[in-house]
Order: C-alpha cells, then structure tokens, then sequence
C-alpha cells in the first residue's frame, strides 16, 4: 500500500478537478465568453489547473523512473496506464490553455470554446481510462463496475463542491438555479459514494482465493471501512443541515469538501490495501 | 528456436528443499529481497473419525516452485504502459529494463507474484527463463539444480506429449485466465485451485 500513496493523493485529486472542470465548462459554454463574469470564472480556472497539475506531479512519484516517464507513449492505445496518462496530460494542457486565453487571447473565442469542449471530454474520458487501468481482468477487486462508479462518484461530490467555491463570488453565476443544480448534482454524488462503498464491500466479501481474502490484505480493514462510512455520514449531515437552513457560505462548503476528500481518501486507501489478485 | 516453451512441476517429488530457488538468485545474482523463484507451501489438515470412532489427522503439506510461465495471455504485458514488458517471438516474456519505468503495475496483475521490483535499479524484474542458456541448448538454471528432478523445462507440445496438460493447483490460480506455459504433476494431497482447504505455510518468504 505505501508504494500507492501517491496514486491515492493522484486519484482524488485529479477526480476533483476532472468533476469540478466539467461542470464549471458545462456553465460556461453557453455563455458569451468575453463578458466580465464568465472571464472572472475563467481565470478563476487556476485553481482546477493547480489541482490537476499537483495530482500529475504527485503520480510520478509512484514511479521508479521518473525521468523515463515519456516511455508511456510507447503503449497509446494498447495500455489503459499509458491512455490514462495521455488523457489526463490533454486535459491539463487544454484547461491551462483556456485560462491563459482568458486572459492574454480573449478575441479567440472560437479557440477558447474548443479548449473548453476539449477539456470537458478530457476530464470525462480520462475519469474512464483511470477506471479501466484498474479493472484488470486478474485482479477480481478492482475488475468490477464498482471501480468506475466509486472513481464518478468522487468525481461529481467533490467537483460539485469544488466548482460551488469557484462560483460563489460571481453573482452572475451564483444564481439559484445553478446553486440549486450544483447542490443536486453533489449530494447525488455523496450518496453514490456511500451506496457504492457497501455494494463493493459485498463485492469483495464473495472474493477469495487459496490464499487470501480482500479483508485479510489489509490489518485495518474493518477500521478504516468504519471511519470512511463516518466521514460521509458527517459530509451529509453538514451539507444537507446547510442547505436547508440556508446557511451555505465558503467555510461550510470548504469543510464539507475536507470531510469528503477525507472520507474518499480513506476510500481509497482501502482500494488499494486489498488488492491481489486470482492467484498468489 | 521459435517454439514456446515451459515449466513442468512435479508437486509429488517436490520436497520444497529450495534449491532451484537458491541456483536461480545465485546465477542472477539476487539479493535477499528477490526470487524469480518461489516456492509455495500451501499445507492444511483436518480430523476425521473412522469406523472404531477413532479420531485420525490427515495434515497435508505439499510445494509449488513458480516463477514465470511466460504465459500465452500474459496480465502483465497487457497492462504496462512502455512495453518493457513484452512477449517475444519465440514466447518468453522478459522486462527491457532500460524502458521500464518502474511503475509496478505488471507486477498487481501478474496472479503469479513473477514481477519483482528491484527497489536499487529502480525497475521491473523477472524470470527470463534462462532464455540465453536455452539459445545454447542447455536447460535453466533451476531444472539443472533440482536434486529430484521435480521440474523440467522444454518445448510445450514436447512437455504436454511426455506430462500431459495439468495446469491447476491450489493455490495457483485458474490457468484459463493467463494461459500459463505449465504443466503441473499432482500430488496426492493436491487441492484444487481455489481451495480453502489450507493456508500459505510460509507467506513472508515467498
Ligand atoms: S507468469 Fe505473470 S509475469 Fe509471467 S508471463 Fe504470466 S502474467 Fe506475465
Ligand atoms: S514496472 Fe516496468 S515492466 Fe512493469 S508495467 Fe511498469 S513499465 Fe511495464
Ligand atoms: S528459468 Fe532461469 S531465471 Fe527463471 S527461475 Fe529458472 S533459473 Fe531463474
């Protein structure tokens, strides 16, 4: 498992900025492009390209070659590694180019709205890429639909809450309607997670093989279920209470979002301890 | 030489003496934390009472020595990202080491534990199958040390036509999902593939 901790910090990570750019691009594409509010939510972009560059940055350091890091192109197509790499490389660079267009080339507004659309089917294709290059047809734990649900789940939770800060300022944005759409969409998200938490764990309580079980793999198992289950309960609880006192302000949704990176990054940690495989 | 070759195991000779282990790790020069081969201890036992009422133990214990079967569907090609780890012509399955980028995950998906990180180059290694010797006409290193002849190594169609095509045991996985180049002789406490019936005996050296 220690030699995964950066794939946990890359997955969370990268799901955040994935979800929170495709909903934040599905605002902003049908809007006029050059007016102040959508390029003040353009440039506030930076934060998804830190995210997603952070998580780029943290995934190499799972590798003990780092600086040979080029040679995954050298399985484009074949290998579902190499094709998640490469997505999520063409997401990055087309959110950094769209937010360095809203601010040095906002006369391209052909260019922008492209990269906007790039980024977007990006953001979604590398979320199913990261998904197949776990489901290998040898490792019965992660070779389920619970792997990509999980990785959509996280994605729409923490991207809902993340886009929820990003346009909170902008009163153009900030309308009622699109509160209420990000709202819906992420605690849709959060209740996915904790439905997809206890079918998988169904999932790998029917798995076994002469030497082990998903359980056995990992001492803490039952302990870290317990407190990734307690930690979305919290998140709920937070989010719901605020929303229906109308009490939503940038502190209740950072710390909703902490409570959910939290819940889904003992998620994760799970995922990853019990891995093995059809056999030894 | 372009016909795949493979391992053959006789788990009834086997007495988990380890020496092809040791003769591979000294000719490949291995240090402590890797072994191309491994030997597998899955034992077990249970009581059973007879017709006088008399309660009897049937222990078991029988070795699987594994290393690489340079499978026909290999996991481990299938998902590395540069390649490095790729099927050649004539079947054996080998690491360039110098493309690998030491992400390991050939290593999760190889059901059989073959893919082995060496932490100081940094990279993926692996058995080779002695590829090198066998170019030379001489078996792997390990076949040669066995002291009882358990396994034997050669062209499949040959092996299958001497051992027949027996290629599941406990606690190897189902061979349908690889397609190993193995064939297994068993022994007469064998479990099949799957079983609960015993445990790994020896889970830290393998
Ligand atoms: S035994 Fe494992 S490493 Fe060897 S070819 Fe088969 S899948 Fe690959
Ligand atoms: S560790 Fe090396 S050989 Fe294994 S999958 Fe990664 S690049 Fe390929
Ligand atoms: S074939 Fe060679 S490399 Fe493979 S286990 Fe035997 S001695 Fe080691």
């Amino acid at each position: 498992m220690t030699k995964d901790f950066p794939l946990v910090i890359f997955t969370l990570l990268q799901q955040m900025a994935a979800g929170g750019f495709i909903l934040l691009a599905l605002l902003l594409i049908k809007q006029q492009l050059n007016q102040a509010s959508s390029l003040q939510l353009s440039r506030r972009l930076i934060v998804v390209l830190i995210l997603s560059g952070l998580a780029l940055a943290t995934s190499t350091l799972h590798l003990g070659h780092p600086l040979r890091g080029a040679n995954v192109l050298l399985g484009l197509g074949r290998s579902w590694l190499s094709n998640e790499v490469i997505i999520t490389g063409t997401f990055f660079g087309s959110v950094g180019f769209y937010w360095l267009a809203s601010w040095k080339k906002q006369e391209w507004v052909g260019l922008r709205k492209l990269s906007l659309v790039v980024g977007l089917l990006s953001g979604l294709a590398g979320l199913a890429a990261m998904s197949l290059t776990y489901m290998i047809y040898t490792v019965p734990v992660w070779d389920s639909w619970h792997t990509p649900a999980g990785f959509f789940a996280t994605a729409a939770t923490a991207g809902a809450l993340l886009a929820l800060l990003l346009v909170q300022p902008i009163e153009d944005f900030y309308t009622p309607k699109i509160q209420a759409g990000l709202h819906f969409v992420g605690l849709l998200g959060l209740l996915a997670c904790a439905i997809v938490m206890g079918m998988q764990a169904a999932h790998w309580a029917g798995i076994s093989t002469s030497v082990t079980t998903p359980a056995e793999q990992f001492a803490g198992y039952s302990s870290w279920m317990t407190a990734r289950a307690v930690l979305l309960l919290a998140a709920g609880i937070l989010w719901l209470a605020t929303v229906l006192k109308d009490r939503i302000t940038p502190i209740s949704l950072l710390a909703t979002l902490l409570l959910v990176l939290a819940a889904e990054g003992a998620g994760r940690v799970i995922y990853y301890s019990v891995h093995m495989t059809v056999g030894l | 030489m372009t016909q795949q070759h493979g391992f053959y195991i006789d788990t009834e000779k086997c007495t988990g003496c380890k020496t092809c282990e040791l003769a591979c790790k000294d000719y490949k020069d291995l240090g402590t934390e890797i072994n191309f081969r491994r030997i597998y201890e899955y034992t077990g036992g249970d009581w059973h009472q007879d017709a006088t009422g008399c309660w009897i133990p049937d222990v078991f214990a029988y070795y699987v020595s594994m290393a690489c079967n340079h499978c026909n569907n290999p996991a481990c090609t299938t998902v590395c990202p540069t390649g490095a780890m790729h099927k050649r012509d004539d079947g054996f399955v080998l690491v360039a080491e110098d493309i690998c980028i030491g992400c390991r995950h050939c290593e999760s998906a190889c059901p059989y534990g073959a893919p082995q990180y060496n932490a100081e180059k940094r990279n993926m290694t692996k058995c080779d199958g002695c590829y090198e010797r066998v170019g030379e006409g001489k078996q792997p290193i390990c076949v040669e040390s066995c002291p009882l002849r358990a396994i034997d190594f050669g062209p499949m169609d040959e092996l299958t036509e001497k051992y027949g095509y027996q290629r599941d045991i406990a606690p190897l996985p189902p061979s349908h999902m690889t397609q190993p180049n193995l064939i297994i002789r068993l022994n007469p406490n064998a479990k099949s593939t799957g079983s609960r019936a015993g445990t790994l005996a020896n889970p830290q050296e393998v």
